[in-house]
């Protein structure tokens, strides 16, 4: 019974497919991250006072946030377009997402409570309420989905399409 | 594409590596970031000194401040400091003994300059009124000028007045006609209406009526070397409720800043102005 469950697992995991996926999720993922991390880079100050937004990191140590997170979205991003070192870059990338939903989701939460300060009125309570439809929501689930995406190349995708399958192959000559 | 056969072992064997490998991404991004933060023209210190402050109709204050409660405030030999951020008519109907009056005004900020005379290792404990904010504000403004020592009294001057501690007050005070004519010469007329304005006092200083603004430098130092012994606030008709709104508001501005002898006259200017003339 065991060994028969090892040997479709073992299947599974050798399916040529999981590259050809693992390569189309890599580049969603990939181009995202560097789409999202550029303007960070170039400005960190604004990237720093939108992270004060959340109010979840102490203000001591928001700038050391804007510096190293968006290289590491960059690097990551980088490595797993390229193929290099996938499952660790994808397991980082997991890390940052589940970090982006844990964020997203004390915001959504706390917006009943924001909106209830009394000092956004009109246009205030009126942007919390956009940013809640238009941002917030599609933001969560596009983090989810991308989560799932990275856990999936972390599992199976070993960049046989990329450096990685490129050194096994030098390697293994 | 050459098929090379992976088992369960080798996936988990590799899914361990990743996590050190990560370890390793991770130094590295930690490399380039501060390096290119170091030699980028928009870079930023590592460490915040202040939160970030969202300057809106409504300012609001993000990030943590350094917030004392009552029962941890210092005692004996220490030296402390308080701070009213409230407006003046808020302080003069009640303030902490010996508080430094610092309103923080919805557009202008308080001069900070005697408070970096102050003693090192004084405490500044700031108070306010939560509803507007403007202890926080005070706080952010002391944190963003590299003033040291600084916390915010929790529950603000409701919670000091609430535990039976001793309150300051400092009322207004009002004058009639006949006082006005017996000590004319004394007094210098503290005139609210706009600069432009017909038919002045002549021996009048015009101080004009701003919810916005701190009041001019040149008139407070007018109004404090002046030799006149008295000063009265005077408006067009003091008995119009909203002028006297506006005088009530000037004088506690005066009353607040240390001017123990302002007084309010609640009638009309023309009375006094026939008075000059007679």
């Amino acid at each position: 019974m065991m060994t028969a469950w090892k040997t479709y697992t073992e299947k599974f995991i050798n399916l040529n497919f999981h590259s050809y996926l693992g390569l189309l999720i890599r580049l969603i993922i990939g181009v995202t991250f560097i789409y999202a991390a550029w303007p960070k880079i170039i400005n960190p100050e604004d990237f720093a006072w939108s992270i004060s937004m959340y109010e979840i990191v102490p203000y001591k140590y928001i700038y050391l946030m804007a510096i190293v997170l968006p290289w590491l979205e960059m690097i990551c991003a980088l490595t797993l377009i390229f193929g290099f070192w996938t499952r660790a870059s994808s397991l980082i990338m997991c890390g940052m997402l589940l970090m982006f939903i844990i964020a997203l989701s004390i915001v959504i939460i706390n917006e009943v409570e924001m909106s209830g300060c009394g000092c956004f009125t009109q246009q205030g309570a009126q942007a919390l309420e956009e940013h809640k439809d238009t941002i917030g929501y599609s933001l969560l689930i596009r983090d989810i989905l991308m989560l799932i995406g990275g856990g999936y190349v972390w599992l199976f995708d070993r960049g046989k399409i990329g450096i990685d399958g490129l050194l096994r192959r030098y390697k293994n000559a | 594409m050459k098929n090379e056969k992976i088992t369960i072992n080798i996936m988990l064997k590799e899914l361990g590596y990743s996590v050190l490998k990560a370890f390793g991404i991770f130094f590295f991004s930690l490399l380039v970031a501060f390096g290119f933060n170091h030699v980028y023209s928009n870079g930023v210190p590592l460490i915040r000194k202040s939160p970030f402050e969202v300057y809106t109709d409504c300012p609001e204050v993000m990030g943590e401040l350094p917030e004392i409660t009552l029962d941890k405030l210092p005692q004996g030999s220490q030296k402390v400091v308080y701070m009213d951020a409230r407006m003046a008519d808020e302080y003069i109907k009640g303030h902490i003994p010996g508080a430094f009056f610092m309103p923080m005004y919805p557009v202008d900020n308080p001069n900070l300059k005697p408070l970096k005379k102050l003693e090192k290792g004084t405490w500044i404990i700031v108070y306010g009124s939560k509803k507007v904010q403007n202890a926080e504000r005070l706080i952010s403004l002391l944190m963003n000028e590299q003033i040291r020592g600084v916390h915010i009294l929790k529950g603000g001057f409701k919670a000091w007045k609430n535990s039976g501690r001793k309150v300051e007050k400092n009322p207004l005070k009002y004058k009639e006609l006949n006082w006005i004519k017996e000590n004319f010469a004394d007094i210098l007329f503290v005139d609210i209406r706009e600069p432009d304005s017909e038919k002045k006092i002549s021996t009048s200083v015009n101080f004009p009526h701003d919810k916005l603004l701190a009041p001019e430098k040149k008139v407070l130092s007018a109004l404090k070397n002046t030799p006149k012994k008295h000063l009265v606030v005077v408006t067009e008709d003091g008995e119009e409720p909203e002028n006297l709104k506006k005088l009530q508001w000037n004088a506690a501005e005066l009353n607040a800043r240390g001017f123990d002898n302002v007084y309010i006259y609640k009638g009309e200017m023309k009375n006094i102005i026939e008075m000059e003339n007679k």
